[in-house]
Protein backbone atom coordinates (compact mmCIF):
# COMPACT_ATOMS: atom_id res chain seq x y z
CA UNK A 1 0.00 0.00 0.00
CA UNK A 2 1.51 3.74 -0.56
CA UNK A 3 -0.02 6.64 1.04
CA UNK A 4 0.54 10.77 -0.57
CA UNK A 5 3.07 12.05 0.47
CA UNK A 6 0.85 15.91 0.46
CA UNK A 7 -2.67 16.00 0.86
CA UNK A 8 -3.23 19.56 -0.69
CA UNK A 9 -6.00 19.43 -3.34
CA UNK A 10 -4.31 22.35 -5.35
CA UNK A 11 -0.97 23.14 -6.76
CA UNK A 12 -1.25 26.30 -5.86
CA UNK A 13 -1.79 25.58 -2.11
CA UNK A 14 0.37 27.07 0.72
CA UNK A 15 3.12 24.17 2.48
CA UNK A 16 4.76 27.12 3.99
CA UNK A 17 6.01 30.62 3.53
CA UNK A 18 9.27 32.88 4.59
CA UNK A 19 9.84 35.77 4.77
CA UNK A 20 10.25 36.21 0.66
CA UNK A 21 7.23 34.69 0.02
CA UNK A 22 4.55 31.90 0.03
CA UNK A 23 5.98 28.20 -1.13
CA UNK A 24 3.33 26.36 -3.05
CA UNK A 25 2.73 22.50 -3.40
CA UNK A 26 4.75 23.08 -6.90
CA UNK A 27 7.09 24.52 -5.55
CA UNK A 28 7.77 22.03 -2.99
CA UNK A 29 7.41 19.55 -5.12
CA UNK A 30 9.70 20.63 -7.69
CA UNK A 31 12.49 21.17 -4.39
CA UNK A 32 11.58 17.88 -3.33
CA UNK A 33 12.33 16.18 -6.90
CA UNK A 34 15.18 17.68 -7.53
CA UNK A 35 16.95 16.70 -4.63
CA UNK A 36 15.58 13.11 -4.01
CA UNK A 37 17.54 13.14 -7.76
CA UNK A 38 21.19 13.91 -5.99
CA UNK A 39 21.10 12.19 -2.72
CA UNK A 40 23.52 9.64 -2.04
CA UNK A 41 22.88 6.21 -2.71
CA UNK A 42 22.58 5.33 0.54
CA UNK A 43 20.09 3.69 3.05
CA UNK A 44 20.10 6.51 5.80
CA UNK A 45 19.74 10.19 6.09
CA UNK A 46 20.65 11.71 9.28
CA UNK A 47 18.97 15.13 8.92
CA UNK A 48 20.34 17.82 10.57
CA UNK A 49 18.64 21.04 8.60
CA UNK A 50 17.68 23.73 11.40
CA UNK A 51 15.24 25.61 8.37
CA UNK A 52 12.04 23.88 8.81
CA UNK A 53 11.31 24.41 5.30
CA UNK A 54 14.53 22.61 4.06
CA UNK A 55 14.07 19.91 6.95
CA UNK A 56 10.73 19.28 5.07
CA UNK A 57 12.32 19.66 1.69
CA UNK A 58 15.03 17.18 2.72
CA UNK A 59 12.62 14.57 4.40
CA UNK A 60 10.42 14.13 1.52
CA UNK A 61 13.65 13.87 -0.73
CA UNK A 62 14.66 11.04 1.87
CA UNK A 63 11.12 9.22 1.83
CA UNK A 64 10.92 9.25 -2.52
CA UNK A 65 14.02 7.90 -2.43
CA UNK A 66 12.80 4.83 -0.36
CA UNK A 67 15.65 6.15 2.63
CA UNK A 68 15.18 6.65 6.21
CA UNK A 69 15.39 9.61 8.18
CA UNK A 70 17.50 9.37 11.25
CA UNK A 71 16.70 12.14 13.55
CA UNK A 72 19.24 12.73 16.80
CA UNK A 73 17.72 15.04 19.87
CA UNK A 74 20.75 17.17 19.64
CA UNK A 75 24.27 17.79 16.86
CA UNK A 76 26.85 17.10 19.43
CA UNK A 77 29.29 14.84 17.41
CA UNK A 78 29.23 12.27 20.37
CA UNK A 79 25.27 11.81 19.67
CA UNK A 80 25.96 11.63 15.74
CA UNK A 81 28.73 9.32 16.15
CA UNK A 82 26.91 6.93 18.35
CA UNK A 83 23.98 7.09 15.70
CA UNK A 84 25.63 6.51 12.73
CA UNK A 85 27.57 3.70 14.52
CA UNK A 86 24.41 1.74 14.58
CA UNK A 87 22.94 2.84 11.07
CA UNK A 88 26.14 2.01 9.29
CA UNK A 89 24.98 3.00 5.57
CA UNK A 90 24.48 6.51 6.35
CA UNK A 91 25.00 10.46 5.06
CA UNK A 92 23.88 13.27 6.98
CA UNK A 93 21.84 16.20 5.30
CA UNK A 94 23.21 19.47 6.06
CA UNK A 95 22.39 23.32 5.65
CA UNK A 96 25.92 24.03 5.91
CA UNK A 97 28.94 21.68 6.17
CA UNK A 98 29.58 20.95 9.91
CA UNK A 99 33.44 21.44 10.02
CA UNK A 100 35.22 18.46 11.86
CA UNK A 101 32.49 15.89 11.51
CA UNK A 102 33.80 12.99 10.34
CA UNK A 103 30.24 11.58 8.59
CA UNK A 104 29.70 12.25 5.09
CA UNK A 105 27.73 15.34 4.64
CA UNK A 106 25.10 16.24 2.05
CA UNK A 107 25.04 20.27 1.28
CA UNK A 108 21.26 20.66 1.53
CA UNK A 109 21.90 24.52 0.09
CA UNK A 110 24.82 23.90 -2.28
CA UNK A 111 22.45 21.01 -3.77
CA UNK A 112 19.28 23.52 -4.10
CA UNK A 113 21.01 26.66 -4.21
CA UNK A 114 21.70 25.63 -7.86
CA UNK A 115 18.52 26.59 -9.23
CA UNK A 116 16.64 29.05 -6.48
CA UNK A 117 14.54 26.60 -4.36
CA UNK A 118 11.57 29.11 -4.20
CA UNK A 119 11.38 29.88 -7.99
CA UNK A 120 7.59 29.82 -8.90
CA UNK A 121 7.40 26.72 -11.13
CA UNK A 122 4.81 26.08 -13.73
CA UNK A 123 5.59 22.61 -14.11
CA UNK A 124 2.69 20.56 -12.35
CA UNK A 125 4.14 17.10 -10.73
CA UNK A 126 2.54 14.13 -9.60
CA UNK A 127 2.17 13.92 -6.08
CA UNK A 128 4.85 10.99 -4.77
CA UNK A 129 3.47 8.13 -3.26
CA UNK A 130 5.68 6.91 -0.14
CA UNK A 131 5.45 2.92 0.82
CA UNK A 132 3.31 2.37 3.98
CA UNK A 133 5.56 0.57 5.45
CA UNK A 134 8.54 2.53 4.80
CA UNK A 135 10.06 3.34 7.97
CA UNK A 136 10.09 7.09 7.29
CA UNK A 137 12.15 8.24 10.50
CA UNK A 138 13.60 7.02 13.54
CA UNK A 139 13.66 9.53 16.33
CA UNK A 140 15.99 9.58 19.03
CA UNK A 141 15.67 10.34 22.71
CA UNK A 142 18.79 9.37 25.30
CA UNK A 143 18.12 6.51 27.12
CA UNK A 144 19.14 5.13 30.22
CA UNK A 145 21.96 3.33 29.10
CA UNK A 146 24.58 6.11 27.70
CA UNK A 147 22.86 5.19 23.87
CA UNK A 148 20.67 7.32 22.36
CA UNK A 149 17.54 4.78 21.98
CA UNK A 150 16.16 4.54 18.56
CA UNK A 151 12.04 4.66 18.03
CA UNK A 152 11.29 3.99 14.41
CA UNK A 153 8.35 5.37 12.75
CA UNK A 154 6.38 4.43 9.64
CA UNK A 155 5.22 6.59 7.22
CA UNK A 156 1.50 5.06 7.79
CA UNK A 157 2.13 5.61 11.51
CA UNK A 158 2.97 9.04 10.89
CA UNK A 159 0.26 10.17 8.78
CA UNK A 160 -2.51 8.63 10.85
CA UNK A 161 -1.13 10.00 13.49
CA UNK A 162 -1.82 13.55 11.83
CA UNK A 163 -5.31 12.46 10.75
CA UNK A 164 -6.07 11.62 14.51
CA UNK A 165 -4.89 15.22 15.37
CA UNK A 166 -6.92 16.87 12.94
CA UNK A 167 -10.09 15.35 14.19
CA UNK A 168 -9.15 16.68 17.89
CA UNK A 169 -8.18 20.09 16.75
CA UNK A 170 -10.63 20.61 13.70
CA UNK A 171 -8.03 21.47 11.00
CA UNK A 172 -10.13 20.46 8.43
CA UNK A 173 -13.17 22.64 9.27
CA UNK A 174 -11.12 25.72 10.29
CA UNK A 175 -7.92 25.92 8.13
CA UNK A 176 -5.00 27.00 9.96
CA UNK A 177 -1.48 28.03 9.42
CA UNK A 178 1.28 26.61 11.84
CA UNK A 179 4.70 28.63 13.58
CA UNK A 180 6.60 26.56 16.02
CA UNK A 181 9.03 26.96 17.96
CA UNK A 182 9.89 23.50 18.57
CA UNK A 183 12.51 21.54 16.46
CA UNK A 184 11.79 19.41 13.82
CA UNK A 185 13.87 16.48 14.62
CA UNK A 186 11.67 16.01 18.14
CA UNK A 187 8.95 13.58 17.98
CA UNK A 188 6.48 16.36 18.90
CA UNK A 189 8.23 19.05 16.43
CA UNK A 190 8.19 16.44 13.38
CA UNK A 191 4.74 15.70 13.79
CA UNK A 192 3.39 18.97 14.80
CA UNK A 193 4.80 21.06 12.30
CA UNK A 194 6.20 18.57 9.53
CA UNK A 195 3.41 16.37 9.03
CA UNK A 196 0.63 19.04 9.93
CA UNK A 197 1.36 20.48 6.78
CA UNK A 198 2.20 17.86 4.88
CA UNK A 199 -0.94 15.89 5.62
CA UNK A 200 -3.19 18.39 7.49
CA UNK A 201 -2.69 21.02 4.52
CA UNK A 202 -1.48 23.78 7.32
CA UNK A 203 1.21 26.22 5.68
CA UNK A 204 4.01 26.45 8.21
CA UNK A 205 6.47 28.92 8.86
CA UNK A 206 9.59 27.94 7.63
CA UNK A 207 11.95 29.11 10.02
CA UNK A 208 12.36 28.69 14.00
CA UNK A 209 11.11 31.99 15.55
CA UNK A 210 12.61 32.55 19.18
CA UNK A 211 12.24 35.66 20.65
CA UNK A 212 8.66 35.94 22.05
CA UNK A 213 8.74 39.20 19.76
CA UNK A 214 9.95 37.27 16.69
CA UNK A 215 7.21 34.31 17.23
CA UNK A 216 4.64 37.95 17.75
CA UNK A 217 5.40 38.94 14.23
CA UNK A 218 6.04 35.90 12.70
CA UNK A 219 2.53 35.10 14.05
CA UNK A 220 1.02 38.21 12.05
CA UNK A 221 2.93 37.43 9.10
CA UNK A 222 0.34 34.65 8.33
CA UNK A 223 -2.10 35.04 5.56
CA UNK A 224 -4.84 32.92 8.24
CA UNK A 225 -5.22 32.27 11.71
CA UNK A 226 -2.21 30.82 13.74
CA UNK A 227 -1.72 27.82 15.80
CA UNK A 228 1.34 28.15 18.14
CA UNK A 229 3.06 25.11 18.75
CA UNK A 230 5.92 25.41 21.97
CA UNK A 231 6.65 24.62 25.61
CA UNK A 232 6.32 25.82 28.83
CA UNK A 233 9.37 27.18 28.41
CA UNK A 234 8.67 29.18 25.55
CA UNK A 235 4.93 30.14 26.71
CA UNK A 236 6.75 31.34 30.00
CA UNK A 237 9.17 33.31 28.11
CA UNK A 238 6.11 34.81 26.03
CA UNK A 239 3.77 35.90 28.98
CA UNK A 240 6.89 37.46 30.92
CA UNK A 241 7.53 40.16 28.43
CA UNK A 242 6.14 43.10 28.26
CA UNK A 243 3.80 45.41 26.17
CA UNK A 244 3.61 42.62 23.27
CA UNK A 245 0.03 42.44 21.72
CA UNK A 246 -0.94 39.16 20.24
CA UNK A 247 -3.00 38.69 17.27
CA UNK A 248 -3.77 36.33 14.65
CA UNK A 249 -3.59 33.53 17.01
CA UNK A 250 -6.46 30.96 16.88
CA UNK A 251 -5.10 28.86 19.41
CA UNK A 252 -1.93 27.71 21.20
CA UNK A 253 -0.81 24.39 21.67
CA UNK A 254 1.57 23.55 24.69
CA UNK A 255 3.32 20.04 25.24
CA UNK A 256 7.34 18.06 26.24
CA UNK A 257 5.58 18.76 30.27
CA UNK A 258 2.76 19.68 31.51
CA UNK A 259 1.88 23.06 31.85
CA UNK A 260 1.17 24.83 34.99
CA UNK A 261 -2.86 25.79 35.53
CA UNK A 262 -1.55 29.60 36.93
CA UNK A 263 0.77 29.45 33.73
CA UNK A 264 -2.07 28.55 31.68
CA UNK A 265 -4.16 31.49 33.00
CA UNK A 266 -1.46 33.57 32.65
CA UNK A 267 -1.26 32.77 29.13
CA UNK A 268 -5.06 33.21 28.43
CA UNK A 269 -5.20 36.67 30.03
CA UNK A 270 -1.59 38.07 28.41
CA UNK A 271 -2.07 36.44 24.95
CA UNK A 272 -5.80 36.64 24.88
CA UNK A 273 -5.58 33.10 23.33
CA UNK A 274 -7.22 29.57 24.27
CA UNK A 275 -4.60 26.91 25.24
CA UNK A 276 -4.20 23.43 24.44
CA UNK A 277 -2.29 21.06 25.23
CA UNK A 278 -0.81 17.71 23.62
CA UNK A 279 0.51 14.56 25.84
CA UNK A 280 2.57 12.37 24.13
CA UNK A 281 5.95 10.23 24.34
CA UNK A 282 8.91 9.64 21.59
CA UNK A 283 7.24 5.67 21.09
CA UNK A 284 3.69 6.21 20.83
CA UNK A 285 3.95 9.73 19.46
CA UNK A 286 0.81 12.50 20.36
CA UNK A 287 -1.77 10.63 21.83
CA UNK A 288 -3.75 13.04 23.72
CA UNK A 289 -5.05 16.69 24.09
CA UNK A 290 -6.54 18.49 27.29
CA UNK A 291 -7.82 22.15 27.32
CA UNK A 292 -6.20 23.11 30.54
CA UNK A 293 -8.31 25.35 32.04
CA UNK A 294 -10.69 23.78 31.42
CA UNK A 295 -10.52 20.22 32.41
CA UNK A 296 -6.86 18.08 33.94
CA UNK A 297 -7.92 15.34 32.39
CA UNK A 298 -6.39 14.23 29.34
CA UNK A 299 -8.78 13.00 26.51
CA UNK A 300 -6.58 10.36 24.46
CA UNK A 301 -7.33 10.83 20.52
CA UNK A 302 -9.94 8.51 19.05
CA UNK A 303 -8.98 5.03 18.02
CA UNK A 304 -5.84 5.30 20.99
CA UNK A 305 -6.63 3.63 24.56
CA UNK A 306 -5.21 3.11 28.05
CA UNK A 307 -5.61 0.52 30.04
CA UNK A 308 -3.50 -1.14 32.93
CA UNK A 309 -1.95 -4.71 33.17
CA UNK A 310 0.17 -6.55 35.88
CA UNK A 311 0.70 -3.26 37.38
CA UNK A 312 1.91 -1.84 34.56
CA UNK A 313 -0.14 1.01 32.57
CA UNK A 314 0.23 0.58 28.40
CA UNK A 315 -0.97 2.18 25.63
CA UNK A 316 -2.98 0.78 22.55
CA UNK A 317 -2.09 2.75 19.64
CA UNK A 318 -3.03 0.71 16.47
CA UNK A 319 -1.07 2.97 13.99
CA UNK A 320 2.34 2.37 15.95
CA UNK A 321 2.32 -1.37 15.93
CA UNK A 322 2.53 -2.98 19.50
CA UNK A 323 0.73 -1.50 22.88
CA UNK A 324 3.79 -0.17 24.46
CA UNK A 325 4.73 0.72 28.00
CA UNK A 326 4.16 4.60 29.52
CA UNK A 327 6.59 5.16 31.99
CA UNK A 328 4.99 8.12 34.09
CA UNK A 329 2.69 7.86 36.69
CA UNK A 330 -1.19 8.19 35.81
CA UNK A 331 -4.53 7.56 37.33
CA UNK A 332 -6.44 5.82 34.69
CA UNK A 333 -10.53 6.86 34.52
CA UNK A 334 -11.53 4.70 31.65
CA UNK A 335 -10.16 3.57 28.38
CA UNK A 336 -9.96 6.87 26.93
CA UNK A 337 -9.18 9.50 29.98
CA UNK A 338 -5.97 9.49 32.42
CA UNK A 339 -4.69 11.77 34.93
CA UNK A 340 -1.11 12.51 35.48
CA UNK A 341 -0.23 12.43 38.83
CA UNK A 342 3.81 12.18 38.10
CA UNK A 343 6.89 11.42 36.29
CA UNK A 344 8.51 8.45 36.00
CA UNK A 345 11.96 8.73 38.53
CA UNK A 346 14.73 8.34 36.03
CA UNK A 347 13.09 10.19 32.61
CA UNK A 348 13.15 13.99 33.37
CA UNK A 349 12.18 16.55 30.21
CA UNK A 350 14.01 19.82 29.99
CA UNK A 351 13.34 22.50 27.79
CA UNK A 352 11.06 19.46 25.54
CA UNK A 353 14.34 17.71 25.53
CA UNK A 354 14.10 14.29 27.45
CA UNK A 355 17.05 12.93 29.42
CA UNK A 356 18.15 10.27 31.65
CA UNK A 357 19.61 11.17 35.26
CA UNK A 358 20.64 7.83 35.20
CA UNK A 359 22.20 8.53 31.94
CA UNK A 360 24.15 11.87 33.07
CA UNK A 361 25.43 10.10 36.55
CA UNK A 362 27.20 7.70 34.20
CA UNK A 363 28.82 10.11 32.59
CA UNK A 364 29.71 12.06 35.35
CA UNK A 365 31.13 9.14 37.07
CA UNK A 366 32.95 8.23 34.04
CA UNK A 367 35.17 11.68 34.32
CA UNK A 368 38.64 10.90 35.40
CA UNK A 369 38.91 12.24 39.34
CA UNK A 370 35.14 11.71 40.16
CA UNK A 371 34.72 9.03 42.71
CA UNK A 372 30.82 9.49 43.10
CA UNK A 373 27.97 11.47 41.58
CA UNK A 374 24.10 12.11 42.19
CA UNK A 375 21.99 13.80 39.45
CA UNK A 376 18.71 15.43 40.94
CA UNK A 377 16.20 17.51 39.68
CA UNK A 378 14.84 20.04 42.50
CA UNK A 379 10.95 20.48 42.66
CA UNK A 380 11.36 24.53 42.20
CA UNK A 381 7.73 24.70 40.47
CA UNK A 382 9.01 26.47 37.76
CA UNK A 383 9.24 26.34 34.10
CA UNK A 384 12.95 26.36 33.46
CA UNK A 385 13.58 23.71 35.91
CA UNK A 386 17.72 22.78 36.02
CA UNK A 387 19.04 19.77 37.67
CA UNK A 388 21.69 19.79 40.25
CA UNK A 389 24.98 17.42 40.68
CA UNK A 390 26.45 16.35 43.44
CA UNK A 391 30.02 14.88 43.07
CA UNK A 392 32.48 13.11 45.03
CA UNK A 393 35.76 14.49 43.69
CA UNK A 394 38.53 15.93 46.13
CA UNK A 395 40.94 16.96 43.01
CA UNK A 396 38.67 18.82 40.41
CA UNK A 397 37.28 22.06 40.68
CA UNK A 398 33.32 21.91 39.58
CA UNK A 399 34.35 24.40 36.59
CA UNK A 400 36.87 20.83 35.16
CA UNK A 401 33.92 18.73 36.15
CA UNK A 402 31.09 20.87 33.94
CA UNK A 403 33.55 20.92 30.92
CA UNK A 404 34.28 17.66 30.96
CA UNK A 405 31.05 16.88 31.13
CA UNK A 406 29.64 19.76 28.43
CA UNK A 407 31.50 17.55 25.67
CA UNK A 408 28.95 14.43 26.16
CA UNK A 409 25.88 15.41 27.35
CA UNK A 410 23.34 18.15 26.01
CA UNK A 411 23.90 21.60 27.40
CA UNK A 412 19.96 21.75 28.91
CA UNK A 413 21.57 18.32 31.13
CA UNK A 414 24.43 20.11 32.31
CA UNK A 415 23.60 20.43 36.01
CA UNK A 416 23.59 23.84 37.69
CA UNK A 417 24.72 24.17 40.08
CA UNK A 418 27.51 21.09 40.30
CA UNK A 419 28.40 20.56 44.31
CA UNK A 420 31.34 19.26 45.66
CA UNK A 421 30.33 17.00 48.50
CA UNK A 422 32.37 14.21 50.54
CA UNK A 423 30.18 11.87 50.20
CA UNK A 424 26.24 11.15 49.11
CA UNK A 425 23.36 10.22 51.33
CA UNK A 426 22.65 7.24 50.97
CA UNK A 427 20.52 5.48 53.68
CA UNK A 428 20.51 2.28 54.99
CA UNK A 429 19.62 -0.08 52.24
CA UNK A 430 22.33 1.77 49.85
CA UNK A 431 19.40 3.85 48.23
CA UNK A 432 19.59 7.73 47.34
CA UNK A 433 16.00 9.29 48.48
CA UNK A 434 14.62 12.09 46.76
CA UNK A 435 14.19 13.45 50.16
CA UNK A 436 17.96 13.37 51.04
CA UNK A 437 18.71 14.69 48.12
CA UNK A 438 16.69 17.53 48.24
CA UNK A 439 17.97 17.96 51.75
CA UNK A 440 21.35 18.14 50.90
CA UNK A 441 20.14 20.30 47.78
CA UNK A 442 19.14 23.33 50.11
CA UNK A 443 22.07 22.46 52.63
CA UNK A 444 24.74 23.23 50.01
CA UNK A 445 22.60 25.98 48.14
CA UNK A 446 23.09 28.24 51.43
CA UNK A 447 26.41 27.56 51.27
CA UNK A 448 27.69 27.14 47.88
CA UNK A 449 31.32 27.59 47.94
CA UNK A 450 32.32 24.82 50.72
CA UNK A 451 32.69 21.14 50.62
CA UNK A 452 29.71 19.64 52.48
CA UNK A 453 30.83 17.66 54.78
CA UNK A 454 28.28 14.94 55.84
CA UNK A 455 25.55 13.92 53.38
CA UNK A 456 22.32 14.03 55.81
CA UNK A 457 22.17 14.99 59.40
CA UNK A 458 23.55 18.48 59.91
CA UNK A 459 26.86 19.19 60.05
CA UNK B 1 37.00 50.56 26.18
CA UNK B 2 39.98 47.80 25.32
CA UNK B 3 40.74 44.79 26.68
CA UNK B 4 39.11 42.83 29.56
CA UNK B 5 38.41 45.23 31.57
CA UNK B 6 34.51 45.87 32.92
CA UNK B 7 32.38 48.86 32.19
CA UNK B 8 30.41 50.00 34.40
CA UNK B 9 27.17 49.51 31.98
CA UNK B 10 28.66 45.70 31.13
CA UNK B 11 29.12 45.52 35.37
CA UNK B 12 25.02 46.08 35.18
CA UNK B 13 24.60 43.81 32.20
CA UNK B 14 27.02 40.61 34.02
CA UNK B 15 24.64 41.59 37.04
CA UNK B 16 21.06 40.92 35.42
CA UNK B 17 22.88 38.08 33.68
CA UNK B 18 23.65 36.39 37.14
CA UNK B 19 20.92 37.01 38.51
CA UNK B 20 18.25 36.22 35.71
CA UNK B 21 20.17 33.02 35.72
CA UNK B 22 21.32 31.79 39.23
CA UNK B 23 24.62 31.56 38.46
CA UNK B 24 25.75 30.65 41.65
CA UNK B 25 29.19 29.49 40.89
CA UNK B 26 30.07 32.96 38.60
CA UNK B 27 30.18 36.45 40.34
CA UNK B 28 29.48 39.29 37.62
CA UNK B 29 32.79 41.10 38.24
CA UNK B 30 34.41 37.59 36.86
CA UNK B 31 32.82 37.54 33.60
CA UNK B 32 34.58 38.97 30.47
CA UNK B 33 33.45 41.48 28.52
CA UNK B 34 35.02 39.74 25.33
CA UNK B 35 34.80 35.92 26.33
CA UNK B 36 32.09 33.99 24.59
CA UNK B 37 28.57 33.80 26.79
CA UNK B 38 27.28 30.90 25.36
CA UNK B 39 28.60 27.43 25.01
CA UNK B 40 32.23 27.14 25.74
CA UNK B 41 32.32 30.48 27.68
CA UNK B 42 29.59 31.17 30.46
CA UNK B 43 28.18 27.63 28.87
CA UNK B 44 24.53 29.13 29.04
CA UNK B 45 22.51 27.64 26.00
CA UNK B 46 19.30 28.59 24.25
CA UNK B 47 17.16 29.03 27.20
CA UNK B 48 19.20 31.13 29.17
CA UNK B 49 19.01 33.48 26.18
CA UNK B 50 15.12 33.40 26.67
CA UNK B 51 15.68 34.18 30.08
CA UNK B 52 18.25 37.08 29.44
CA UNK B 53 15.42 38.52 26.76
CA UNK B 54 12.66 38.33 30.00
CA UNK B 55 14.69 40.22 32.37
CA UNK B 56 16.19 42.73 29.67
CA UNK B 57 12.39 43.24 28.65
CA UNK B 58 11.38 43.90 32.41
CA UNK B 59 14.27 46.01 33.28
CA UNK B 60 15.09 47.82 30.18
CA UNK B 61 12.19 47.98 28.59
CA UNK B 62 12.65 46.73 24.68
CA UNK B 63 12.21 43.08 23.31
CA UNK B 64 14.93 41.36 21.49
CA UNK B 65 14.52 40.32 18.65
CA UNK B 66 17.06 37.47 16.09
CA UNK B 67 18.36 39.34 12.69
CA UNK B 68 18.15 35.84 11.62
CA UNK B 69 15.27 33.87 11.90
CA UNK B 70 17.30 30.71 12.32
CA UNK B 71 19.83 32.22 14.87
CA UNK B 72 19.09 32.53 18.15
CA UNK B 73 22.00 34.11 19.90
CA UNK B 74 21.85 37.87 18.31
CA UNK B 75 24.97 38.49 21.26
CA UNK B 76 27.87 36.49 21.78
CA UNK B 77 29.65 38.26 24.25
CA UNK B 78 28.74 40.56 27.16
CA UNK B 79 30.28 43.73 25.36
CA UNK B 80 27.75 43.10 22.33
CA UNK B 81 24.80 42.60 24.84
CA UNK B 82 25.82 45.56 26.47
CA UNK B 83 25.90 47.72 23.20
CA UNK B 84 22.94 46.55 21.93
CA UNK B 85 21.32 47.65 25.32
CA UNK B 86 22.30 50.90 25.19
CA UNK B 87 21.16 51.27 21.48
CA UNK B 88 17.60 50.12 22.39
CA UNK B 89 16.70 50.74 25.98
CA UNK B 90 13.92 53.09 26.54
Amino acid sequence: MKLSLIQHQNNNALVAWTEQGEITCTTFLNDVMQLAQQLPDKKYAINLCENRYLFMVAFAAVLVRGQTNLLPQNQLTETLYAVAEDYADNYCITETAIAGLRLQQFNLKAAIEQENPFKASQDTLAVPQIAAELVAAIVFTSGSTGKPQANSKTWKALVQGAKMAAERFGFDNNPVAIVSTVPPQHMYGLETSILYSLQNTCPVYAGRPFYPDDIRRVVESAGQPVVLITTPVHLRACVTSKNLQWNNLAFVISATAPLRKEMAQQVQSEMQVSIKEIFGCTEAGSMASRETLKDQTWHLYNGIEIYKENNKIYIHAPHVGEDCILNDVVEIIDRQHFKLIGRDDDMVNIAGKRGSLSDIKLKLEAIDGVDDAAVFLPDDNNEIARLAAFVVAENLTTKQIISELANKVDSVFIPRPVYKVQRLPYNKTGKLTQQALTELYCKCKNRPNETIKAGYKGT
Amino acid sequence: MVGSQQSERELEVAELIVEALNLEDVSAAEIEPEAPLFREGLGLDSIDALEIAMAISQKYGFQLRSDDPNNATIFSTLRQLSEHIEKNKQ
